[in-house]
């Protein structure tokens, strides 16, 4: 049978069917009803469907089992998953005539798949088989997989099929507008993950019209080793007098259908709103056109759930990030045996924003579980991390865990020569579709030279080709050794690689750092080598990507491309303080008019580089502040007020002004210091209220205004605000709550201050606080930071 | 039968734009130097690592309505004419709850003692997400009754707002089992980590 379909396939275009869902609910399937149960109910109706699409002319038909798995099936209270599946099936192959096939139908289980959902992934692949059992009971040709928001549910899925026999399987995901499913799976690592674990037709349905999935299917063209399918809705869904309508016509329809063949389709049909008439307009218009010719030969890929990596002629070179690996580090060991990951999701994190296009997983650890271990990263790192992973250990029990729970395409780190092992990894890797590096060992003992590496690398080949791998799957591993050790081990591993990249044609890996080990100055080594392997054709790095890094340092770039501002962040970033011979050259208005504007455009070092400057330049220091600084401050608030500032630009001209006030504070007079001194704010945000950045804006404007600051934090309760009253004697005490639920603890506290006796100035804000409430308890209001200096000074004239 | 759907990882992005409106930037209005533009972009960018956006959905049935109550099939009921107006239509309310997760808060402390500025992008941000999360749910649950000629309500509401009591937020809290994400609930009903929210909203089924 299955080469009946790849066979049809070949010879033209093939059409599925249309939509069952809204051609049942036409014939009358009541709202709310369990579809399947339905059509058992009235099998005429769904074999009226079915043979209306045979004879529009669907080359291959689906069966009504959407939700015919158990979790959708026990929403009804239905629990005979092996019964409906199989009579729905062979209703199917009754209704579909001679010409037709029946592809079995499986949908989503309405969970997300771990580690994206609650749904364990071998309880989802159980559930999935149950399914296809009855499916293939009745006798159904081939399986499609469709509507899937989740490429690790699709995966369950398929392995469901693999795991129960040999049958031709076709994958369709859901894409929304912006061509990502909603757990954020693209088309292209969707393909790359569903081919190569062996899917023989991958494809996308419903959601949108045909228009936008045009877009789709070009996306996927490229990569694609199988064929393609498109089944779009006819349009997009809209809610019409409390209905959902699908208003595209048959023949625009099949128009479209057109498009998606000449973009790559070579399958298409109809999802929700289509129906019978649509697909015979379909088949009509794309009878006897050609699917475009798909990419035959096989190509370096790698995904994982939301990404992908391809190596080829435009990508020739990437860094494998390889500090997920406990050896030799404690810290990381013990969280591991605790069971705690932060480190693992910090590296990650960190090797990302470092440039590795890859990360390499290892979390072999004495004294833990080492599969439990490994499973639980894949888990994290597939939901923090947008990077394929190289799953790396030598445990093959490990190995197979983790390739079945990964939610893409992996690299194995690594297969070699071993018999007991290659013999187990070999059909590990084919099953899961995964690449691995090859490692070109045989037994215990190195091959120095690379005479024996290509010896081993051909014998190692040999197997696996026989497994069905060709050389895009491997990355050869060309042993990169201590120089200290073996002079010539430079030598040797770049003869490997360029052998590997001009007559075995392979992709090429190096653990970088062994080369420089036990010698000075390793990281100029690494980089060195590094050169001179890239030169030669390796394409993968195990490395740290920080040793790698081109130098592009921002603030030099930026200086000499003369940007805005970067000249006094230069000077900050690599003088520090200006050289006081340079700056008896600089005039003093031109200084004090550099700070003005430092603190406008929120420039930290800036400020604190032309206080300096201006007091070097002769400035008085207490005129410095009261002339240029605090009215630069003000007309940053006036900027505010008007909206031409936004609060990060507020927030970001207060921190300028606060690191300028450093340089100078030791410029002032104690005696001027005393005479601009603001009153004590004694600031809280108050019990059961954990939200403090409101606060924390205003302490920082209010700082910068010379008023002295204790802050008690969140969630204070109104006793510890009471003794803290009596303890500073505040003039002022502001308080900060984001609930109405909360805020009333602000009266509480005036009122507890006002029994107590203690006099001082109550100002309120946050998101629910107005001035209103603000009045009936006896505090004033401010909406903003900006305000509350206004209202503090106020108070404090009182 | 009716039980909570997780989901642990969301893939979702806040857009650059919303997330600079909720810090008060009014397009054609605020200027910005290409400097404090790229610095303010490199904030958003970075920031998104510590992102772990998560949420969950609930359909539960109304077993009875009044003019200011909503009795839910699982017991709990409500009362608010708020709800009553926004589920009139509905047969079943849905209720779903987002996260933007503990990674950022920590960020965000982190940085409120040095760099303010740069917390506050991250803090909308985050705010963002969590709402952005909410309508990821929002249109996931759309797309799995779409098939069956159903819809939710245009508008989503919040315990907080108007009539409908905040403490409410505890009965939500329980009903989605939000520990199961991670979530904890204080005393004054506030969830932790802050950038968490709950929202309920209706499901309409259309005429078949
Ligand atoms: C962003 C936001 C969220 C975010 C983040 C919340 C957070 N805690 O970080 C998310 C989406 C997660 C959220 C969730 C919730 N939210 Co909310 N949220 C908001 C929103 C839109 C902005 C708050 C904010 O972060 N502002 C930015 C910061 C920087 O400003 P700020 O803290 O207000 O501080 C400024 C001023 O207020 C003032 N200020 C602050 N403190 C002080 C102190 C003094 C002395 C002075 C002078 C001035 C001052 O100056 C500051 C700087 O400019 C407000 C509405 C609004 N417009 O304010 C609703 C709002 C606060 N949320 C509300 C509600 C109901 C909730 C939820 C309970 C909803 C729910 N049922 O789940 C949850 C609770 C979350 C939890 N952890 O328990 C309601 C509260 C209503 C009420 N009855 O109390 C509001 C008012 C919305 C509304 N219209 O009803 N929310």
């Amino acid at each position: 049978m299955k080469k009946r379909i790849h066979n049809l396939i070949n010879k033209g275009v093939v059409i599925l069917d249309g939509a069952t869902g809204t051609e049942l609910q036409k014939k009358g399937l009541p709202q709310g009803a369990c579809p399947e149960k339905w059509c058992l109910e009235n099998p005429a109706v769904i074999s009226t469907i079915h043979s209306e699409y045979a004879r529009a002319g669907a080359d291959i038909i689906y069966t009504c089992t959407f939700g015919a798995n158990r979790p959708k099936l026990a929403q009804y209270g239905l629990s005979d998953v092996f019964r409906i599946n199989k009579c729905l099936g062979a209703l199917a192959k009754k209704s579909a005539g001679t010409k037709s096939l029946v592809a079995g139908g499986i949908g989503p289980t309405g969970e997300f798949v771990s580690p994206f959902g609650a749904l364990g992934f071998e309880e989802a692949v159980d559930i999935f088989k149950e399914q296809i059992k009855g499916l293939i009971a009745g006798g159904v040709d081939l399986l499609v997989i469709e509507t899937m928001m989740d490429i690790q549910e699709a995966r369950a899925a398929l392995l469901a099929i693999k795991e129960s026999g040999n049958l031709f399987s076709m994958v369709s995901m859901t894409y929304e507008k912006h061509s990502r499913t909603l757990n954020g799976n693209d088309p292209v690592s969707s393909l790359i993950t569903l081919q190569n674990l062996g899917a023989d037709v991958v494809g996308c349905n419903c959601s949108t019209g045909p228009k936008e999935m045009i877009k789709v299917i070009s996306l996927m063209r490229p990569y694609a080793k199988v064929p393609l399918l498109a089944k779009p809705n006819a349009g997009l869904p809209r809610f019409v007098n409390n209905s959902t309508v699908f208003n595209m016509g048959p023949k625009r329809f099949a128009e479209f259908g057109k498009k998606l063949v000449s973009a790559g389709a070579g399958l298409v049909g109809g999802c929700c709103g289509s129906g019978p008439e649509h697909i015979h307009c379909l088949r009509k218009t794309v009878a006897g056109s050609r699917p475009v010719k798909l990419r035959k030969r096989n190509f370096f890929a790698l995904s994982c759930a939301r990404d992908f990596f391809i190596l080829d002629d435009k990508n020739t070179f990437a860094v494998v990030g390889e500090k997920i690996n406990p050896s030799g580090k404690k810290k990381m060991q013990q969280e591991l045996i605790e069971g705690n990951f932060s480190i693992v999701r910090e590296y990650a994190r960190k090797q990302a924003s470092d440039g590795a296009k890859l990360l390499d997983v290892n979390v072999g650890c004495p004294g833990t579980d080492e599969k439990k271990l490994m499973l639980k990263a894949i888990g994290i790192l597939s939901v923090s991390s947008n990077l394929p992973l190289v799953i790396d250990s030598s445990d093959p029990e490990v190995l197979e865990a983790a390739l079945r729970f990964y939610p893409g395409r992996a690299l194995i780190n690594s297969i070699s020569g071993e018999k007991k092992k290659v013999r187990k990894l070999l059909p590990l890797a084919k099953k899961y579709g995964a690449m691995f590096i090859l490692l070109p060992l045989s037994g215990k003992k190195l091959p120095l030279r690379f005479a024996e590496r290509k010896k081993n690398i051909n014998n190692i080949y040999a197997l696996a080709k026989k497994e069905g791998f060709d050389k895009s799957d491997i990355v050869v591993d060309v042993l990169a050794m201590a120089v200290s050790c073996h002079y010539f081990a430079a030598e040797e591993a770049l003869k490997t690689i360029r052998w590997c990249a001009k007559v075995f044609k392979t992709a090429t890996i190096i653990g970088l750092s062994n080369t420089s080990f036990g010698l000075p100055q390793r990281h100029l080594i690494n980089r060195v080598f590094l050169t001179l392997a890239r030169k030669t054709g390796l394409c993968l790095a195990i490395a740290d990507p920080l040793d790698l890094k081109p130098c592009k340092d921002k603030f030099v770039v930026n200086f000499l491309l003369n940007k805005p501002g970067a000249g006094s962040k230069f000077i900050a970033k690599y003088s520090g303080f200006p050289a006081e011979g340079k700056i008896s050259k600089v005039s003093q208005s031109s200084s004090q008019e550099n700070l003005r504007r430092a603190i406008l455009e929120g420039n930290k070092e800036g400020a604190a580089i032309f206080v300096k400057a201006a007091m070097v330049s002769g400035s008085q220091a207490l005129r410095l502040m009261r002339e240029v600084m605090v009215p630069a401050l003000v007309e940053v608030g006036e900027l505010f007020e008007k909206k031409r500032y936004f609060l990060p630009q507020l927030i970001a001209s207060a921190e300028a002004m606060k690191s300028g006030v450093k340089v100078l504070q030791p410029f002032l007079k104690s005696r001027e210091i005393e005479k601009d001194r603001k009153g004590i704010v004694l600031m809280a945000t108050v019990e059961g209220d954990i939200h403090d950045i409101g606060k924390n804006i205003v302490s920082l404007m209010l700082k910068n205004h010379g008023f002295q600051i204790i802050d008690l934090g969140k969630d204070v309760s109104t006793v510890k605000i009471i003794q803290a009253i009596k303890r500073h004697t505040p003039d002022i005490v502001a308080l900060s709550a984001l609930m109405t639920t909360t805020m009333v603890n602000m009266g509480e506290v005036v009122e507890e201050a006002n029994k107590e006796g203690l006099r001082c100035g109550f100002m309120v804000g946050g998101a629910v606080v107005t001035e209103a409430y603000a009045a009936s308890i006896g505090a004033s209001y401010a909406k903003d930071g900006v305000h509350a200096v206004e209202i503090a000074k106020k108070l404090q004239k009182k | 039968m009716f039980k909570p759907h997780f989901f642990k990882s969301i893939s979702v992005t806040a857009s650059e734009e919303n997330v600079y409106r909720r810090l008060g930037y009014k397009p054609g209005l605020t200027q910005l130097s290409s400097c404090q533009r790229e610095e303010f972009k490199s904030y958003y960018n970075e920031a998104q690592e510590f992102l772990e956006p998560k949420g969950v959905f609930l359909e539960v049935p109304i077993k009875e309505k009044t003019a200011e109550k909503i009795v839910l099939s699982d017991g709990n009921s409500f009362t608010s004419k708020l709800l009553v107006s926004l589920l009139k239509d509905s047969g079943s309310m849905l209720t779903i709850a987002a996260t933007a997760g503990y990674v950022i808060i920590e960020a965000i402390n982190k940085n409120q003692k040095d760099n303010m500025a740069k917390a506050v992008v991250y803090d909308a941000l985050a705010s963002e997400t969590a709402d952005v999360c909410l309508d990821w749910l929002l249109q996931y649950y759309n797309r799995s009754i779409s098939r069956e000629n159903a819809r939710l309500t245009p508008r989503r509401i919040s315990c907080g707002y108007s009539d409908f009591d905040h403490r409410y937020q505890r009965v939500l809290f329980d009903m989605l089992n939000l520990e199961e994400l991670g979530i904890k609930i204080n005393a004054n009903n506030m969830l932790i980590p802050e950038k968490s929210v709950i929202a309920v909203t209706g499901i309409i089924r259309g005429k078949s």
